[in-house]
């Protein structure tokens, strides 16, 4: 499962959920701004170093891109027809690099740490629930792709052997019930924490295991220095 | 027809070795001890990191899958979940999609297929996600006989079910098994239901077999008993958690079973 926090004793996993959101930040407006196949192989290999520290296996977040795969080809042949090649193969490049972070911070951090971590940030329980609900979504999507998958292929529609237009109607096919079930199990997400953690009449604990010391100010300061070295290269704004 | 695992390794599975031919076999153990990762193993589903699997004349090893479609045909897989299953907008569509190819009569053997799980043609144009979740695992059921698979493994049928629909469905494998002489594989955490189905048991614990045998043999041994590697389902407990008591579906059998078990 994509979408469950998986314990361990990385780095990434001691991390304050606070500097990891921060740095969830940093990262989308790199990605967001930066349209240079130099800096989007050069966020790759940032992100590599980020995957690797958190001793969980690369099969993981490769299972999770993989499921995006078609949708990032449908992305790069739209902005290839409209904006050339470069564009296109930067911008996609640093959506999956967007996509693994997020992974990443989601595999790395129980919910309740993370929405702390947002909550910290915008000061609002309710809107750091939705927040919540959007990063969740990446990881919950792939979940529902590979379960969706596997039932096609049990029924005869095994992906890694039909053809392309097979493929493409098997991806049609799939793509309404993956969404509906992503939204049902954010749904039940959402109403467990509304419930376990939000009702307002409770009073909630301020015990965390992972508090902010110095190696969240070093996680952050290297997302900074990633940040000015782009800018300073000219390659954001 | 047969299946056979020899020295298959695959995520939390290790080094499981098996024959499975024409009997009602149930894969049991604590949750999370890898049953449906075997299972799905069983299917053809998955490539095992290491060791070989043969399901009838095909094979399945790290490197190649040989005959895939055959093994498609052959083995039919009840997931455990059917909202993952179903994606067209009436059940008629849905069952049509499971029978891609079928040169015969569609419309009689989705028809038949329905019957047979114990609904009728007034469902042909209902939504498959309108339908009750005991509905929905026997539509699950349905779609998978209507391609008339040797072998149909089952990952959790029970597990939503009302008695009165487990009842239902037991009686049909019991019937698949005996009248069509398929081969069902089932994995299930509640002795209830192995009492009442399996031929033959496999205990897991861990990824590993722990125990194989016959029900009554496997669910008395003290290896089942004192880590407690099934729970029991069949008591009735009050407010404090305590056992007052059979279900009334409990048969004097089962009864005897459990205290001795116990």
């Amino acid at each position: 499962m994509l979408s469950r926090f998986y314990n361990g004793d990385s780095i990434i996993h001691s991390l304050s959920p606070m500097a990891k959101v921060i740095g969830l930040f940093i990262f989308l407006i790199l990605v967001l701004f930066n349209h240079s196949i130099f800096s989007a192989l050069f966020l790759l290999v940032f992100v590599v170093g980020l995957v690797l520290m958190s001793k969980i296996s690369y099969k993981f977040y490769l299972r999770g891109i993989l499921s995006y795969v078609p949708f990032l080809i449908l992305l790069f042949l739209i902005l290839f027809l409209a904006f050339g090649f470069v564009f296109a193969f930067s911008t996609v490049i640093n959506f999956a690099l967007f996509l693994i972070y997020v992974m990443m911070v989601v595999l790395t951090c129980s919910d309740s740490e993370l929405i702390y971590g947002i909550r910290k940030i915008i000061k609002s329980s309710k809107y750091s629930l939705y927040i919540l609900m959007i990063l969740k979504f990446i990881p919950c999507f792939s979940d529902n792709m590979n379960k969706v998958l596997k039932t096609l292929a049990a029924r005869g529609y095994d992906f890694r052997y039909l053809n392309v237009i097979w493929k493409i109607k098997v991806l049609l096919f799939s793509l309404s019930s993956v969404l509906r079930n992503t939204i049902y199990d954010l749904q039940d997400m959402y109403n467990k924490f509304k419930i376990n953690y939000y009702a307002k009449h409770l009073e909630k604990t301020n015990y965390r295991t992972n508090d902010y010391d110095e190696d969240d100010n070093l996680f952050l300061i290297s997302h900074l220095e990633v940040l000015v070295m782009l800018i300073l290269k000219g390659v954001i704004l | 027809m047969e299946i056979k695992l020899e020295n298959v390794s695959y995520k939390i599975i290790k080094n499981i070795s098996l024959n499975i031919n024409g009997k009602i076999t149930c894969f049991t153990g604590k949750s999370g001890c890898g049953i449906s990762t075997l299972l799905e193993i069983l299917a053809g589903l998955n490539k095992p990191d290491m060791g070989i699997i043969k399901i009838g004349d095909s094979l399945i090893t790290n490197d190649e899958v040989k005959n895939a479609s055959y093994i498609r045909k052959k083995v039919g897989y009840v997931f455990q979940r059917s909202d993952d299953y179903f994606f067209r907008k009436t059940i008629k569509d849905e069952l049509m999609f499971s029978l891609k190819g079928y040169k015969g009569d569609i419309d009689k053997r989705i028809s038949n297929s329905l019957k047979t799980v114990g609904l009728d043609d007034s469902y042909l144009d209902r939504n498959p996600f309108s339908l009750s979740s005991g509905e929905k695992e026997l539509l699950l059921i349905a779609s998978v006989l209507a391609y008339n698979p040797e072998v149909i493994i089952l990952d959790e049928p029970f597990k939503d079910l009302d008695f009165k629909n487990r009842d239902k469905i037991i009686k049909l494998l019991k019937m698949m098994k005996n009248r069509y002489k398929k081969t069902i594989i089932i994995g299930c955490l509640d002795s209830d239901i192995i009492l009442k189905l399996a031929d033959k048991v496999y205990v897991l614990d861990d990824g590993k077999i722990v125990m194989n045998g016959n029900k009554y043999k496997v669910l008395s041994s003290d290896l089942v008993k004192k880590p407690k590697l099934i729970e029991f389902s069949l008591m009735v407990k009050n407010e404090k958690n305590k056992n007052i008591g059979f279900r009334d579906d409990i048969s004097d059998l089962m009864k005897d079973v459990y205290r001795n078990v116990k």
